[in-house]
């Protein structure tokens, strides 16, 4: 097992599958690739045109998410290696064309909604159904850390 | 000692979970819990009580494929403790009551002959949604490409 990729939202799900990753990754010697992808919801693309900065502020969003995972693998698993990713457009979908290219993809299970919503629920299923490597799914529930 | 628990539910599909759970086992040092769920489908019952006869050819069908997978595990994982557990049930929720205290659990996606995308099936679905474990769902693709990671380590 080389490369591990992981879903990364900013939720407790994605966070939780960031720690399993980082286990994983240290027990086979493998890299941890991170995945944070974004894009404008319809509902804001509806109303015309988008400003440029928009979309950066949402590529910088997904930006500060890869930081922050990447500074938790380190902090679980300092001698893992980390790569960070970003993709323009469905989450899903982008994670679904990265398993072509890893060995094990680790998603949460529970969104949390809001900028990048729909990340791991339908998601898991999506990717569960469609990933070219073995997936697992983390579960997360509240309150019961 | 923590267990990773592997469904076994087919020939193909226990196959590929085994392969998962016994090279984690042996890395993590953990026993495997292999899991045959059995029932005599509805279609068959018709409304009816089936015989005696195709409730014991269903076990013994859960039975060999088990049998399969021991040897399976045995052959992956010499060192790794192997519990068998047959039960009868509804494939999907005994599996979970059966891996309730497992660390890990694998399960294989079913193929879906006549279906050209493979789609995660009902009783995959169903062990995604409700396993309070993680999860390892292993996606059955063509002979070649199921194990992209094969002797690399």
């Amino acid at each position: 097992m080389k490369t591990i990729l992981v879903g990364v939202d900013g939720s407790p799900g994605a966070d939780k599958a960031v720690e399993f990753a980082a286990r994983e990754a240290a027990a086979h010697g493998a890299v941890v690739r991170l995945l944070a992808a974004w894009e404008v919801p319809a509902s804001v693309l509806s109303g015309g045109g988008v400003p440029l900065e928009l979309y950066k502020n949402f590529e910088a969003e997904a930006q500060s998410l890869l930081t922050a995972a990447a500074a938790r693998v380190r902090e679980l698993e300092p001698s893992v290696q980390v790569e960070q990713r970003t993709a323009e457009g469905h989450a899903g979908n982008a994670l679904v064309d990265a398993t072509a290219d890893a060995d094990l993809v680790v998603i949460g299970r529970r969104g949390h909604g809001g900028f990048t919503e729909l990340l791991l629920g339908s998601i898991s299923h999506q990717v569960a159904d469609h990933s070219k490597c073995p997936v697992v799914i983390v579960p997360w529930e509240k309150g019961r850390d | 000692m923590d267990t990773i628990a592997v469904l076994i539910n087919g020939s193909e599909e226990a196959a590929a979970s085994i392969e998962f759970g016994a090279r984690e086992a042996a890395l993590r040092h953990c026993a495997l819990r292999l899991v045959a769920v059995w029932e005599v489908p509805a279609s068959i019952l018709g409304g009816g009580v089936a015989g005696q006869e195709v409730y014991d050819e269903f076990r013994e069908t859960a039975e060999s494929l088990m049998a399969e997978a021991v040897a399976k595990a045995a052959e992956l994982a010499p060192d790794v403790p192997v519990e068998t557990r047959v039960v009868k049930g509804q494939p999907g929720p005994a599996f979970i009551e059966e891996s309730r205290d497992a660390t890990l659990i694998v399960a294989a996606r079913r193929r879906h002959p006549g279906i050209k995308e493979l789609v995660m099936g009902s009783i995959s679905k169903h062990i995604v949604s409700h396993a309070e474990r993680p999860v390892v769902v292993i996606p059955l693709l063509g002979r070649g490409q199921s194990s992209r990671s094969e002797g690399s380590e």
